[in-house]
């Protein structure tokens, strides 16, 4: 769970948050695009190594923090991809048969790349930038305040439920009968979700206070200007289906 | 568990999101007319956004000895309806993808249908059919929770055997939907246990909210 703030930090933090945010997803999307669309050999590979020297290198993203984020998305797709190996039915009834372990593999390769560019965006671009972002796509004003008020809460209620969580390992939860620990995680649930109606409530209120009517805006940072940036990006993507098409 | 980033082949992608385009657009003009409505629901959809969110966040213990987390939805679905969760569902799955790298984007189609769609109207339905018969509310609550899961996982089950129809299309969906049951089932049951808790635990805190969103006759203090 803390890795859900860190990934936020990283963005509040990121060098790259001087870039315009259309340039960080213009190249967050379409090396998922391409990861999406191209063989796994070589454009799979090129888009993970690629995002993930971004990462590394030019936002300067913690090696802890991007072991921290992407191993768990890594490991879910490497079990994820163990049925698909399998197949079921005839004698005998499972069998792993070449064509799924190949299957498999070529889903492993799309899943690390295209996750490795998803998470390019997330640890460089925060919510707030990228909800700002979204504004100009005419989404409803309500819909985006409904985003940005969840993304508000979603924080605290974390801390809420870290600190829940402590309180009854404290107590010696992890050890109690499997029947107790439901009602723990009952009452764990109940109350945060009490909390949230209560913070939305204040927040509410308070909001209301300072003027609140239709609309939530916040201060965008300055940004340097997209034009190189987007060049860059495009003679990256070129590169990369070049490269594929090359091989191919 | 929602079907990650690069699970799914291109052209699956495009239909999924075809096919839970207009439920979100639907979902979409039921928020903007309820924020019209009442200003003040703005902050409870967030708040219930944000609870769903979280709660893929908090552990259950779970009979096979690992843990998993619930999914939400059924009680989002159970006090706003299911057309808002289709929104909600969205966000909330948005902000999986960004902010615990759960799902992805290329699959947000998917996902959304499965958990945002499918497993709202169907707890949703499993609601409104038993309060039509006169059962008890935890009873409501708690297989509208249990349901809403299980929907959830056997449409995903069926949209990976779309996907990876080895032997046939029936033969995969039971593969993929046997392996998700030895940790779903469990889930499912454990969910609506949860549920029943969760409720009780409500009617003894917030009796008075769950009046007010009509979760709760008025009768029901006597």
């Amino acid at each position: 769970m803390a890795h859900v703030a860190a990934v936020d930090d990283a963005a509040w933090e990121s060098p790259w948050r001087v870039r315009p945010v259309g340039s960080r997803v213009f190249l967050s999307f379409a090396l998922i695009l391409t990861a999406l669309l191209t063989p796994a050999w070589p454009g799979c590979v090129l888009v993970a190594v690629i995002a993930l020297a971004l990462m590394l290198c030019s936002a300067q993203i913690r090696p802890s923090l991007v072991a921290l984020v992407t191993v768990p998305p890594i490991l879910f797709i490497s079990v994820g991809i163990i049925p698909i190996a399998v197949q079921v039915g005839g004698t005998p009834f499972f069998k792993v048969t070449p064509d799924g372990v190949a299957t498999a593999l070529n889903v492993l390769a799309h899943g690390i790349a295209g996750t490795l560019a998803l998470l390019l965006l997330v640890t460089t671009t925060t919510m707030v930038d990228l909800m700002g972002w979204v504004r100009r796509l005419r989404i409803p004003g309500p819909v985006l305040e409904i985003a940005e008020l969840m993304y508000r809460l979603v924080f605290v209620l974390l801390s809420t439920t870290v600190a829940i969580q402590q309180a009854q390992q404290a107590r010696l939860a992890a050890d109690a009968p499997f029947r107790r620990r439901m009602q723990y995680a009952a009452d764990a649930m109940g109350t945060v979700m009490l909390r949230t109606w209560d913070r939305a409530v204040r927040l509410q209120g308070g909001l209301e206070l300072r003027g609140y009517e239709e609309d939530l805006p916040t201060l965008q940072p300055t940004f340097q200007p997209a034009g190189g940036l987007m060049v860059r990006n495009v003679l990256l993507i070129a590169a990369i289906w070049a490269v594929v098409w090359w091989v191919a | 568990m929602h079907i990650a980033e690069g699970m799914l082949p291109p052209l699956q992608c495009a239909a999924w999101f075809a096919v839970s385009a207009p439920f979100v657009i639907h979902g979409t003009m039921a928020v903007v007319r309820k924020s019209r409505e009442n200003p003040e629901n703005k902050l409870l959809l967030a708040a219930v956004g944000a609870f769903t969110l979280v709660l893929s966040a908090l552990k259950l213990p779970s009979v096979t000895g690992s843990s998993s987390h619930p999914t939400g939805t059924g009680l989002g679905a159970v006090v706003f309806g299911p057309p808002v969760m289709a929104l909600i569902g969205t966000i909330v799955l948005i902000f999986q993808a960004g902010l615990l790298a759960h799902g992805g984007l290329t699959t947000l189609g998917a996902n959304v249908f499965s958990m945002g769609i499918v497993g709202p109207w169907v707890a949703y339905g499993v609601y409104r059919g038993l309060k039509a018969m006169g059962s008890p509310a935890w009873l409501q609550i708690a297989l509208a929770m249990a349901f809403a899961n299980l929907a959830t996982y056997v449409v995903t089950s069926a949209q990976l055997a779309i996907a990876y129809p080895e032997g046939g299309f029936g033969a995969a969906f039971a593969k993929f939907a046997s392996i998700f049951a030895i940790t779903q089932i469990p889930l499912a049951i454990a969910e609506g246990i949860l549920g029943v808790l969760v409720f009780g635990f409500l009617m003894r805190t917030a009796r008075p909210g769950l009046v007010r969103l009509g979760v709760l006759k008025e009768t029901a203090h006597a």
